[in-house]
């Protein structure tokens, strides 16, 4: 009976091939769908071109037998990603609620090193980002100007690739594994045309220059949020050992409690917690900038 | 006894395609050096083609699969600078390692599978 849906089904032409593979691969990650897709468009247009004289329908015909039926090559897909699935489990392995249970959790961790690393990587793609429009722009009148947008485009897409197996490493959200596939649009001003009037390309841009306040922001929160918890929890035993008043809030009031052994206390006990929302801020931090990425960042 | 309203699956097939793809292609690396996607599917093929194979176990679509996830693991290198098509896979120590690990347990099965089929002839296999 299976059988008899996909004949009926069988697609006739790469494009329809395509649309019958996105209908199977529905409610699957867009990263995952982009790869499916760019895959599966590079292998159907290389044949059919190699193949030239026959009718397209009857390539992709015999074709679909040996790269498989799209809801075939869907299920493989889905498949191969659940093989290699850890990134999803790590997050979820603790079972564990409540407050302090964010420890335990891999995700903080990941956060907390992307917003440290977000700063160095943002200032460079902002740079990259401003040079590379504004180079565009006054080559434009010259003759290396088109091949200029040309290279600077293709880089700013292997940039948002490398981004991704940045987001997806310390993220955990999938991102895709290849760049989306070729425009089939021959010559070089349909392909300018065609590469901008991507949203990708567009968003991509919008993404690496966010990145720079972005990244400030995720650096001096992380940066902050842990000397502050950190030195608060370490204060009263340096000043225990150096014997030394190493802690003032500059407020004649505050000094003198926080000498006392109450005040030392409710000082340990407030970095102590502090640090805990410095995680959770960072898991928080984790889930968001990972939705952000892959809405810019994957091609849908 | 059947089960409603469906069968329970009795083999994970998808899974042992993605599997089978998975060692044939790091097979192909180690010993024939690095490849294309396309330059794999064809080595594959025709090494299958004259061990008497001519159907492959796998989708060539599983191999696209496979071959980002084995990547992505860091068991093979893909030259980052080509498109898809023309993208250079290379094997790394990792992808050795899985190998040789991934041979030995297949082996070891084929043997198992084939003894328990015919006893009276597995002193001979």
């Amino acid at each position: 009976m299976s059988q008899s849906i996909a004949a009926q089904h069988a697609p006739r032409t790469v494009d329809e091939y395509l649309r019958l593979l996105r209908a199977a691969l529905e409610g699957a990650p867009p990263a995952l769908i982009q790869d499916a897709l760019g895959d599966a468009e590079d292998y159907l247009r290389e044949e059919v071109a190699l193949d030239a004289y026959k009718p397209e329908s009857e390539v992709v015909a015999r074709v679909t037998r040996a790269f498989g039926r799209p809801e075939e090559v869907a299920a493989e897909y889905r498949a191969v990603e659940q093989r290699f699935e850890r990134r999803q489990h790590a997050g979820e392995r603790t079972g564990r609620r409540g407050f302090f249970a964010v420890a335990l959790d891999p995700r903080a961790y990941g956060g907390l090193l992307y917003a440290l690393v977000a700063l160095p990587v943002g200032i460079l793609y902002f740079v990259w980002v401003v040079v590379g429009l504004s180079l565009s722009a006054g080559l434009a009148i010259l003759v290396i100007g088109v091949p200029f947008t040309l290279l600077f485009i293709a880089s700013v897409r292997v940039i948002a690739l490398l981004e991704g197996r940045i987001v997806e490493l310390l993220l955990g959200k999938r991102m895709p594994r290849r760049l989306p596939s070729d425009e089939t649009v021959k010559g070089l001003w349909p392909r300018i045309g065609a590469m901008l009037r991507d949203r990708r390309t567009w968003s991509t841009m919008f993404y690496m220059i966010l990145q720079l306040p972005l990244g400030v922001a995720y650096f001096t929160i992380t940066v902050t949020g842990l000397a502050l918890s950190l030195s608060l929890v370490a204060g009263p035993f340096a000043e225990a050992i150096l014997d030394r008043n190493l802690i003032q809030f500059g407020n004649t009031g505050l000094d003198r409690f926080s000498s006392t052994p109450l005040g030392m206390g409710v000082m340990m006990a407030v970095g102590f917690v502090l640090f805990f929302l410095v995680l959770h801020l960072m898991r928080g931090l984790t889930i968001l900038h990972a939705r952000y990425a892959e809405a810019t960042l994957v091609k849908t | 006894m059947p089960r409603f309203p469906a069968q329970p699956q009795l083999f994970d097939l998808a899974g042992f395609e993605a599997e089978a793809a998975q060692i044939a292609a790091l097979a192909s690396l180690a010993t024939e050096g690095p490849a294309t996607a396309r330059e794999l599917l064809n080595r594959i093929s025709r090494a299958a083609a004259v061990a008497g194979e001519p159907v492959l176990p796998f989708k060539h679509a599983t191999l696209y699969a496979v071959l980002h996830e084995l990547e992505f693991a860091g068991a093979i290198v893909g030259s980052v600078w080509e498109g898809i098509p023309r993208r250079v896979y290379s094997m790394a120590t990792q992808g050795r390692m899985w190998l040789a690990q991934a041979q030995e347990r297949w082996r070891a099965a084929h043997l198992v599978i084939r003894a328990a089929a015919a006893p009276r002839e597995a002193a001979t296999l």
